[in-house]
């Protein structure tokens, strides 16, 4: 009697190793591997990435940049200089 | 290489154009190499700190409630809680300032007058940008599209307007210095 309980215990086993090393999720459809998919149904993944997205960084707070208009300001600066050096230079 | 010498040192605008270009160059490469190597010590700019510290001082001043500072690699966060600003390397003005010093060079030359006005105008466009951002913040912690409308169109014109003034004011400071140091 005690042997066909071993027997039975170890067939179980084996047959549970067999499924949690299985590549597919063939007790519930999904595509996880072994027994992943047991305990992961879309109410849980909902879940899961609910509690991502909470737990997401936010988006770093707005820059105040003042380097947006350089070239305009370094082009300003040549047309200012070049216009002084020339009326400069018509006027001798 | 003596004749662009030559042309470098001549009072025409030609030789405006190279001194401005190489005067631009020179202090470009010297900022980046200066960035480049606080960033390899893992640390942020000196300008960007100050200017966020002073910012943030600013802000409070303004009434802003609760008003941080906390600083990074890459910038400081300035202002209160979930309404802060991003005081970033291209925030701290310095390449404004690096652009209106290529200026005066070309036109005065380096001179003692030349020293004097450097730092009166790198000061009044460094306290400029401590006000802008201090009202920046101040501007966020009310809330409203304010903010934006003065951070697009108000302080930028503002700012480089100024720098076109200050340059085309130029030959009369640059008189009263002369007589001052006469």
């Amino acid at each position: 009697m005690k042997t066909k309980y071993l027997y039975t215990m170890a067939g179980v086993l084996f047959a549970l190793a067999l499924a949690a090393d299985s590549p597919g999720g063939w007790s519930t459809g999904t595509k996880s591997k072994g027994m992943n998919g047991w305990f992961y149904n879309h109410e849980m993944h909902a879940r899961k990435t609910m509690l991502l997205q909470n737990t997401t960084p936010p988006d770093p707070p707005p820059g105040v940049p003042l380097d947006g208009g350089l070239i305009g300001l370094i082009a300003a600066g040549g047309a200012v200089g070049y216009r002084k050096y020339k009326a400069k230079n018509n006027a001798e | 290489m003596e004749k662009l010498l030559e042309i470098f040192r001549s009072k025409n605008a030609m030789g405006f154009s190279l001194r401005f270009a190489a005067s631009l160059l020179v202090f470009w490469v010297a900022y980046q190499g200066y960035l480049h190597y606080t960033h390899a010590n893992g640390e942020l700019d000196w300008v960007t700190y100050q200017v966020s510290a002073l910012s943030h001082g600013m802000a409070t001043f303004l009434g802003v409630a609760n008003c941080q500072f906390s600083c990074f690699i890459d910038g400081c966060y300035v202002g209160r809680e979930g309404k802060m600003v991003n005081v970033l390397e291209g925030c701290n003005g310095l390449k404004l300032g690096i652009v209106y010093a290529a200026y005066l060079i070309a036109t005065v030359g380096m001179n003692k007058r030349l020293v004097i006005q450097l730092v009166i105008g790198l000061i009044l466009i460094q306290l400029f940008n401590v006000v802008r951002i201090g009202i920046l913040v101040a501007l966020r912690d009310l809330g409203g599209d304010s903010y934006f409308f003065f951070i697009k169109h108000i302080f930028g014109v503002s700012i480089y307007l100024s720098i076109i003034v200050l340059w085309l004011i130029n030959p009369i400071i640059d008189k009263m210095f002369s007589h001052a140091t006469d």
